[in-house]
């Protein structure tokens, strides 16, 4: 294969393999060698080949990693070489650089870019993108959410314009103490560092073999048809909608300091195979830092389109050429230095999806899905002692990164425990988490009933059960309380997010199925008593743990497809014997009647969906019946302990 | 059942050994005279999993049981019952809290359907223990193997019970950080055996004390759900040959690539799945050792996949996250064996950005290849070849089916026109597209793992993989190229060519610092009383037992670990120190640099291998450096891309079976075999060597 030019559309396509090829293989390097549990376990990671300055520095290609960390990448390499002065770089160098105004997401997620050079210069880019696990500031995990950080500075010990971490092969050591001491978990960070490096090493020895077996100007030229190739398949994408303009809105609830709806507005414009994104109407940076940044925005826009367009086309640059878009300064979407932003990676990208899918939902019926879990659910639960025994005293931070509930569609079922496809990481196991800190995972299970109710439910949303064994501080970044997510054709949304406490891991453990006292966290909890709601945020910081407590958090399902009352009676009651489902669920989201025996009763069952059909209050639910009176009446029926209808299948 | 307590002695009217290797359309057997050298390959259509048809086998090819003194299989009821979901209905006791980790998996999505929303997590939609059936228990054992919350003894026998009578014939019992303290599984096994008999049960720490819960939890459902299947299966053929005056030994291929009786892999089903791939590496060791070769890179390529494996220094490399399907891993150690979706009958296709791709969709053995002419109408790999030129007609099964060649033609004829090139690029084209993702998966388990393919003889079988041999050799390399003498059966083969083994570990996830010598010592010893043990049991002389000891950790803080080999000796404190100087040489071999931290200790393994008796290969009769006048068949006309020569040429064409030792054959030339052939490029010198081997010498591009 070593036609000269590599004009022909075999050697280009070989090529376009290989270098995703490359890329897969740097992130394997950098999981295998981390350190922290977020890059190691949690796979919070991406790694990219980019094209060299002279052909715009465009994300050529990318593998299975976090794809918005990718995308990130994408636009923040433009912007941090092109001021750090592209001249300036020499073989063995590497750049590293974090700034969200520079383009890119938050803090914690920091890019080292090497730049590969072969005999006549300047070749490629290859970059590592990681969530490092602390990079200081006023709340450990430097994930702070909510209200009492204004600015940046606050947010952050570490925000890095381009400087160079590797000058000629060898480590910048001024760098390296900066960054190392302004965290306070040096080590991982220095091993998670390292592990790009690695990653970054790997992909320049596999772009010069590259190189040496088929010429430059063919992997040139091969760079330039993985773009030329995306852009194409996007444009066939958009071709496929009829011209027009789509317009949806969706809301965050609050910004941890101010209750809300704030609102996120998008209108998709069609053209032929162009297309606009348009954000205009979108509201203000609010005050606490659930604002996004620019460099955030436009990756979660247009990944989300382009994917949902089609979700085979690569997410690289290319594909995002026929997509003009609009992000109004100082909005929601385009916060404005030095503002603070650290939450607007979790809370805003997430919604800026919903709208997203919302758009495609009527431009594209056939390819209409439920809303994601649609929630960040992150919590960074941190302290200053590990006291288990045989434990050195030193700092510890777990980063809780929740998996839940995707939407259906025509095809099919909803996935449970996923990730959003923004971020695609790996579910750390269990053991994992606890051989690294101080914490007992009580419960990690499907909770009942929290797929949104549709021909096709939902997936699942996830309960998580998290006991202490050292005191602590929590960070938390929580949506989805006040506004549930939406169902597709006539599907149902998910339950509101929660999160409550309890005090005793053992009783935890051991108290299944009984009433208990659960302290209210995040949520929105109704008095039993005098009916009042009371909402508690779930954008918060510096909220203290003891030693022994139990957090409890109820992750949404995804959002249904199809009217409900069409769902096939014995999936429902497939779903019962499975724990999926419980029997009240079935009867009130269903119109399903099942018997003592779990099996349908199919005449109470037509007459049920016949009265439910006819019933305005049933055809207004917005979400999981079950799940309505509040959190607590829904956590004694579906919590970690047999369901009812578990016992009722033990009488099968 | 009759079970010989020592291996048979080849004579006394006993001297063949027979291998069976069930593939998904061919039975491929392998018989080996031990007096006579003679050996004989057959092949016969497979009816998986049937045990009577397998001793039919026998009868068509004419062998006497009785003169049987080897009989050795690579079963695929194991491999079968999962990928069809008809393993034994199976339940699981699970730790209260932590039900659901069969279908929660990784989480993550594969890159291809990461935002095809109807794309489901396979256990999710078809179960192997379905939800209901996993039955939380009330029990908690922390990191530390401490007890939080004791085990209710109680709920054991009532949702055990429970279970019992909902139709559960297995029971898998897998429980969080079993890993540091297996007591909770094995009470609940002891109370499960005691109040239920009849039910078959498997804990997940006696499968492997595996750390993180998935790996275990995987192994222990795949082992509980086909355990009683692999068992009934094997008991039921070895009474059927017993009864037809088999007097020999009766042994298992495992995924281990060591051979077991019957008796060691009852109840552990886990450990005979995916055999088959795995006795290809067999084969290829015995052949390379035969011929000093010790670096090996395999390709097996049949109608569907290709299976990708290495050899190091004469050792396979082993994993414990082998992947039977999207997030259901064999725990356990497994011979690493890729395998990807490029056959004979991949199907070439484009996709919407207008590029040429080519499976995974295999169009199989029906309707199979447009050329076969039974009703295939898409373009093929195998059609690409008929196309191109360079497989003929004329040879194909010995010349007993005829190809189509109008057929194929048409077929490559729709991708060719969407892709503006004529028949004969297009079908270039195919070929190349799929020797990239060979070539893709052949660097995956060598470049990518820190292996030099200059290094490496990259060894070629399987129907289909002599045709692309030279190519893939050329492109990534390889020291040479050699196409066994029985490519189509050579998987047949290495079930007569393997060893006794045994593998056992203990985790322990401490500080390296922390561990005292005679402590190290003790569980290496303790683990290798065990391992000679179970290969005595099974027959094996204790004085050809060879022991390896292996240290599996990571620097204090990684999560993933690097294996290096520890010495057999007994370890005063202070080489314990030593042992982190040899963990930190295999880090820097692996990844490239040495980070100088402190060691975590997550595991002590050792391997036992007891020798078997292997077959003595005869030598091919020498030839001279052109082979006989007889040997070439004829010649073809075929298009063959990088040899400077446009348009089509021509190419003889040699009979494998009149080929002998010493010949020479200068490319560009076809080779044919009943089940093979051999495609040599214009650069390519190919020597036959005594064993049989084609050996050729590629030019790297």
């Amino acid at each position: 294969v070593t036609a000269a030019g590599g004009a022909d559309p075999i050697t280009r396509e070989v090529l376009r393999s290989s270098l995703v090829n490359i890329v897969s293989n740097m992130e394997n390097g950098m999981l295998r060698t981390a350190f922290s549990l977020v890059a190691r376990d949690l796979r919070d990671v991406a790694c990219g080949i980019h094209t060299a300055p002279a052909d715009g520095l465009e994300l050529a290609a990318v593998a299975a990693g976090v794809p918005i960390l990718a995308v990130v990448t994408h636009f923040g390499l433009r912007e941090n070489l092109v001021e750090f002065g592209v001249e300036q770089l020499e073989p063995g160098d590497e750049i590293v650089f974090n700034d969200p105004f520079r383009g890119g997401n938050h803090a914690p997620d920091v890019t080292i870019a090497r730049p590969v050079f072969d005999d006549e210069g300047l070749l490629a880019i290859c970059t590592t993108r990681s969530h490092w696990v602390d990079v200081g500031g006023v709340s450990m995990g430097s994930w702070p959410v909510g209200g009492g950080v204004r600015t940046v500075m606050e947010e952050t010990s570490l925000r890095l314009p381009p400087m160079f971490i590797y000058r000629r092969g060898a480590a910048v050591k001024s760098t390296h103490s900066l960054i190392l001491d302004a965290s306070r978990l040096p080590q991982l960070v220095l091993g998670d560092l390292r592990a790009q490096h690695t990653a970054n090493a790997i992909g320049e020895r596999e772009l010069l073999a590259l190189v040496r077996r088929h010429g430059r100007q063919t992997v040139l030229d091969a760079m330039r048809y993985s773009l030329d190739y995306a852009e194409a398949r996007v444009r066939a994408g958009l071709a496929a909608i009829p011209d027009g303009e789509f317009e949806a809105e969706d809301v965050i609830d609050d910004d941890g300091v101010a209750t809300g709806p704030f609102r996120i507005r998008c209108r998709l414009t069609v053209r032929g195979d162009d297309a606009e994104l348009d954000f205009s109407g979108t509201a203000r940076q609010t005050e606490g830092n659930a604002s996004s940044p620019w460099g955030m925005s436009a990756a979660c826009a247009l990944v989300s389109l382009k994917s949902l367009v089609d979700p085979t086309i690569p997410s690289n640059g290319g594909a995002f050429r026929p997509i003009d878009l609009i992000l109004p300064e100082g909005s929601l979407v385009h916060v404005l230095p030095y503002h603070a932003c650290a939450d607007g990676n979790g809370t805003t990208s997430g919604r800026i999806a919903s709208v997203v899918l919302r758009i495609v939902n009527q431009a594209l019926a056939g390819r209409a899905a439920g809303d994601f879990y649609g929630v960040a659910g992150v919590s960074n639960f941190g302290g200053y002692d590990d006291p288990r025994p045989g434990r050195a005293s030193r700092p510890w931070v777990l980063f809780h990164s929740v998996f839940g509930g995707y939407g259906a569609t025509a095809a099919s079922d909803g996935q449970s425990f996923a990730k959003l496809p923004l971020a695609n990481c790996i579910d750390p196991a269990v053991e994992a988490i606890e051989q690294d800190a101080p914490v007992v995972v009580v419960a990690k299970e499907l909770s009942p009933d929290s797929g949104g109710p549709g021909e096709h439910r939902g997936g699942l949303g996830t309960y998580y059960a998290l006991g202490f064994l050292a005191d602590a501080v929590a960070a938390n970044s929580t949506d989805r309380i006040l506004n549930e997510n939406f169902g597709a054709a006539g599907g149902r949304g998910s339950h509101r997010s929660f999160v409550e406490s309890t005090a005793g891991i053992e009783r935890a453990v051991t108290s299944h199925g009984e009433a208990r006292e659960a302290t209210p966290v995040a949520g929105l909890f109704r008095d039993s008593g005098s009916g009042q709601e009371e909402f508690l945020t779930g954008k918060f910081l510096g909220r203290a743990v003891h030693l022994g407590d139990v957090w409890h958090k109820f992750v949404p399902g995804g959002g249904g497809w199809g009217d409900p009352l069409r769902r096939d009676p014995a999936r429902v009651a497939l779903d019962v014997r499975n724990g999926l489902v419980t029997v009240a669920g079935a009867r009130d989201d269903y119109g399903v009647v099942l018997t003592d025996a779990l099996e349908v009763d199919v005449d109470a069952t037509a007459a049920l969906r016949a009265a439910l059909a006819g019933d305005a209050a049933f055809g207004d639910r917005t979400g999981p019946s079950t799940w309505h009176d509040g959190p607590s009446r829904a956590w004694t029926e579906t919590g970690y302990g047999p369901a009812v209808d578990e016992e009722r299948e033990d009488e099968r | 059942v009759a079970e010989p307590a020592a291996p048979p002695r080849p004579g006394g009217g006993r001297s063949k050994r027979v291998g069976i290797d069930i593939g998904g359309t061919f039975t491929d057997v392998f018989v080996f005279d031990d007096e006579t050298g003679e050996l004989r390959t057959g092949k016969t259509w497979s009816t998986p999993d049937d045990p009577s048809q397998l001793v039919g086998v026998f009868d068509e090819l004419g062998i006497d049981l009785g003169a049987v003194s080897v009989f050795s299989h690579a079963a695929t009821v194991g491999v079968n019952a999962v990928v069809t979901r008809t393993g034994v209905p199976t339940g699981m006791l699970c730790t209260r809290g932590h039900r659901d980790v069969l279908d929660f998996g990784r989480g993550l999505r594969g890159i291809e359907q990461l935002w095809d929303l109807s794309s489901l997590r396979p256990h999710l939609v078809r179960p192997i223990v379905p939800r209901v059936w996993r039955r939380p228990i009330t029990e908690r054992v922390l990191y530390d193997g401490s007890v939080l919350v004791p085990l209710d003894e109680e709920e054991v026998v009532r949702e055990a019970a429970w279970l019992a009578a909902q139709g559960v014939e297995s029971l898998a019992i897998a429980f969080i950080n079993s890993y540091v303290n297996p007591e909770h599984e094995r009470r609940a096994k002891e109370i499960v055996r005691r109040e239920l008999p009849g039910l078959s049960v498997s804990t997940s720490t006696e499968i492997f004390p595996a750390f993180r819960e998935l790996y275990r939890t995987t192994s222990v459902a795949i082992n509980a759900y086909v355990s009683p299947k692999v068992d009934a299966y094997l008991e039921q053929l070895e009474r059927r040959l017993r009864g037809r005056g088999f007097e020999g030994l009766f042994t298992v291929m495992k995924v281990d690539g060591g051979f077991a009786t019957v008796d060691a892999v009852r109840g552990r089903g886990i450990e005979t799945m995916h055999s088959g791939p795995v006795a290809g590496v067999s084969a290829a060791r015995f052949v390379g050792e035969a011929g000093a070769r010790e670096n090996l890179l395999l390709i097996d390529m049949g109608g569907t996949t290709a299976d990708v494996s290495v050899v190091t220094d004469g050792m396979p490399p082993f994993t414990r996250e082998y992947e039977v399907e999207q997030d259901l891993f064999l725990g356990i150690p497994a011979i690493e064996v890729q395998s990807i979706g490029a056959g004979g009958g991949s199907i070439a296709w484009i996709d919407s950005g207008g590029a040429l791709r080519v499976g995974p969709a295999s169009a199989g053995s029906s309707p199979g290849p447009a050329c076969y002419g039974r009703g295939g109408d898409r373009p093929t790999v195998t059609d690409a070849h008929v196309v191109r030129g360079t497989l003929s007609p004329d040879h194909f099964l010995g010349g007993a089916t005829k190809l189509d060649v109008a057929r194929a033609r048409a077929a490559v004829e729709t991708v060719a026109a969407r892709l503006g090139l004529s028949v004969e690029a297009a079908a270039q084209g195919i070929i190349d597209i799929v020797e990239v993702n060979m070539v893709g998966a052949l660097r995956d388990v060598t470049i990518y793992q820190g292996r030099d393919p200059r290094d490496y003889a990259l060894f070629a079988f399987g129907a289909a993989g002599p045709m692309h041999a030279s190519a893939l050799g050329a492109e990534l390399g390889a020291a040479e190229v050699v196409i066994p003498p029985w490519p189509g059966e050579f998987s047949a083969f290495g079930l007569l060519a393997s060893d006794y083994r045994v593998e056992l570990g203990r985790s322990l996830v401490r500080p390296l610092s922390e561990i005292r010598g005679d402590e190290l010592t003790g569980i290496l010893l303790e683990l290798e009383r065990q391992a000679l043990e179970r290969l005595v049991s099974q027959g094996v002389d204790p004085a050809t037992v060879a022991f390896r000891r292996w240290l599996d950790g990571a620097y204090q803080g990684q999560s993933w670990d690097t294996t290096c080999e520890l010495p057999r000796q007994a370890f005063a404190d202070e080489d314990v120190a030593a042992c982190g100087g040899r963990f930190e040489d295999a880090y820097e071999q692996a990844w490239g640099n040495r980070l100088g931290m402190p060691v975590r200790v997550s595991a002590l393994r050792v391997t036992a291998v007891g020798r078997s008796q292997r077959p003595a290969l005869g030598r091919l009769p020498a030839g001279g450096v052109r082979p006989e006048d007889g040997a070439v068949l004829g010649e073809v006309q075929a298009t063959l891309r990088d040899d400077g020569v446009p348009g089509r040429r021509r190419l003889p064409v040699y009979d494998r079976d009149r080929l002998r030792a010493g010949n020479r054959i200068e490319g560009p030339a076809l080779v044919v075999q009943r089940s093979s052939t051999t495609v040599l490029h214009a650069a390519d010198r190919a020597l036959v060597d005594e064993i049989g081997n084609i050996v050729i010498e590629v030019e790297a591009r």
